[in-house]
């Protein structure tokens, strides 16, 4: 075994100051430039010379990289909360189907609204009608794998319903106005600078109230790690637990897919890094990292957006998946010699 | 030490919706090895899954310590009986260290975190398995045998009375066997524990067990010491057809 008394330590460290790089250079970096020192005084409330680029960091690139932060840490928790309840670490909120699902409630929210988004009520209808969706999802998998017992046709019966509710989307996109069809369409790319200053704190308070939940799970969880019926052995209440990780991954993928659209690869791909770089499968470890590697990501993949932009800014899931799949596919061909598999 | 009984059935009845064993009045003494035998599919993880409390009884009454089964809350359950089965999850990456002190689950805090009483024990149970010096080591890393330790472990650390194992010898090597078999009556023995064991292994469950409970489809569940099963006669009719092929063996052992 790796020494973890000083390594885990130095892994939190170098994400931690990851973490705050990314963040700054998040403020400074896009269509223009916008020296530190400017974003400095900015965000202290100094009074600065150019109102201009107050306005920018204060009103687009703060909000945008704080949305960034705390969607990939929603998202990864999410994607290591489905990897142990269903004990499969190729489970994943959008690979199951519940990030569509709330893609669908989304849609029908957004087109039956016409697509008006800005208010408090219509950004509540919005993540109402994501969670409805996720729920219902993740409801119809557990129903489905009492039934589909083995993991991978478990994950195909994900795809298969991810399909289902895409094709229902199509069809309502079909019948609703341009307008509506746009405002969906756009948010359908992923993307964090859709969250205004003035709905951040509704998006702030509600994955940071599921992120702590999620924290609370630890114990349970590592017990989940070795089947239900060891679980049950040591006095864990398999129905509530289960329901509990439900809900909280369902407010969190329903949070971040009604604020930002449905955002691939994050949730998947994080809990691997992690538990690849740690060597940990233990959540008191795992979910804290997971956590901060998912912020990390997040900035990093949406700092590329605007960079590889080249001007422009690019849809979120352009990016996302060039992080992602090449660490499922590494994760999957050294199957047999990482531990977790086994 | 003085032996007391543990788990006492009283007109027990096991099934999931009708009864395939009714009138079951056996128990488990402490500081005792218990084996249950039986062909497949005559029953032994239905009885094993009653005795946990994971199924209802379809009649009749189980009393662990003076007090019935049902009446125990989960948490009491937990730190009554500790169980031992061959179900892999996803355990692989977890350390062995990690999985024994898992069995401190039922007296660690929300959070799980282990104060110093749970440490002691945790290496104890690695001790006493024999299994410490792989305490960092992946539990993928690990042999059939091992894992099998690991879990036995566990229970230890748990620290049930009471430790009951669902075939705890099926993937092990006729070495590994043996030497499982030898670890749980030296535990039960040495811990004043009541062990009860499913299996399949006639040989080291009549050589190493105190006690034998056999399951006769449509006879019923018997009980006794080890010499008083064989000459009842319930281990031949546990082999059938087979029985006179191997009763001289038996009849040279016993």
């Amino acid at each position: 075994m790796r020494d973890n008394r000083l390594f885990i330590p130095a892994i939190y460290c170098l994400l931690s100051l990851g973490l705050v790089i990314l963040f700054f250079v998040n403020l400074t970096t896009g269509s223009i430039d916008i020296p530190l020192s400017h974003v400095k005084a900015s965000l202290l409330g100094a009074e600065v010379e150019n109102r201009v680029w107050d306005v920018i960091v204060m009103q687009s690139r703060l909000p945008q990289a704080v949305t960034a932060l705390l969607a990939g840490a929603a998202l990864a928790c999410g994607g290591l909360l489905l990897q142990t309840l269903f004990a499969n670490p190729l489970a994943d909120p959008s690979i199951l189907g519940v990030s569509s699902g709330a893609g669908l409630g989304v849609a029908l929210v957004m087109l039956a609204s016409g697509g008006v988004v800005g208010s408090l009520a219509a950004t509540l209808t919005v993540v109402a009608g994501a969670l409805v969706g996720a729920l219902a999802v993740m409801a119809l998998i557990i129903a489905l794998s009492s039934v589909v017992r083995s993991n991978v046709m478990l994950l195909i019966v994900g795809l298969m319903i991810g399909y289902i509710t895409s094709s229902a989307v199509s069809l309502l996109n079909f019948l609703g106005s341009s307008d509506s069809v746009k405002s969906f369409v756009v948010w359908g790319m992923g993307d964090f600078s859709s969250v205004s200053t003035q709905r951040l704190p509704y998006f702030v308070v509600m994955t940071l109230i599921a992120l702590a939940s999620s924290l609370l799970m630890i114990k349970p969880l590592n017990a989940m790690l070795l089947g239900e019926r060891y679980c049950r052995n040591l006095g864990v209440n398999i129905k509530k637990t289960r329901v509990a990780i439900l809900l909280i991954t369902g407010v969190l993928t329903a949070v971040v897919t009604a604020f930002c659209g449905p955002v691939s690869f994050i949730g998947l791909a994080v809990p691997h890094m992690v538990r690849l770089m740690t060597g940990k499968a233990n959540h008191s470890v795992l979910m804290p990292m997971t956590i901060l590697m998912g912020a990390v990501v997040a900035l990093l993949c949406n700092l590329l957006t605007t960079i590889l932009g080249n001007g422009g800014v690019l849809p979120l899931n352009v990016v996302t998946p060039l992080l992602g799949a090449p660490v499922i596919i590494y994760v999957i061909v050294n199957k047999r010699k990482i531990a977790y598999f086994n | 030490m003085d032996s007391k009984i543990m788990i006492d059935c009283r007109n027990l009845s096991i099934g999931y919706d009708k009864a395939i064993y009714s009138g079951i009045n056996l128990s488990l003494k402490s500081g005792t090895l218990t084996s249950l035998l039986g062909v497949n599919g005559s029953g032994k993880s239905t009885l094993i899954k009653t005795l946990c409390g994971f199924i209802q009884p379809v009649a009749g009454s189980i009393t662990i310590q003076d007090t019935p089964l049902e009446k125990l809350s989960s948490r009491k359950k937990a730190e009554t009986i500790g169980m031992v089965l061959t179900d892999r999850e996803m355990n692989g990456g977890l350390t062995v260290y990690d999985v024994v002190a898992l069995g401190r689950y039922p007296y660690t805090d929300f959070f799980g975190q282990l104060k110093s009483d749970d440490r002691q024990m945790i290496e104890w149970a690695l001790e006493e398995t024999g299994i410490a010096d792989k305490k960092g080591r992946y539990m993928a890393e690990l042999s059939d045998g091992e894992r099998q330790k690991v879990m036995i472990s566990k229970a230890l650390a748990q620290d049930c009375p009471v430790i009951i194992l669902d075939e705890p010898t099926a993937f092990l090597d006729i070495t590994a066997r043996i030497k499982t078999m030898k670890l749980l009556g030296r535990i039960a023995h040495q811990n004043n524990k009541t062990i009860f064991l499913s299996t399949h292994d006639l040989d080291t469950a009549l050589r190493m067990s105190d006690n034998l409970w056999l399951m006769l489809p449509n006879q019923g569940v018997f009980g006794g010491s080890v010499s008083e099963a064989v000459t009842h006669g319930w281990v031949d009719s546990l082999l059938g057809d087979e029985a006179s092929e191997l009763s001289y063996i038996l009849d040279r052992q016993y």
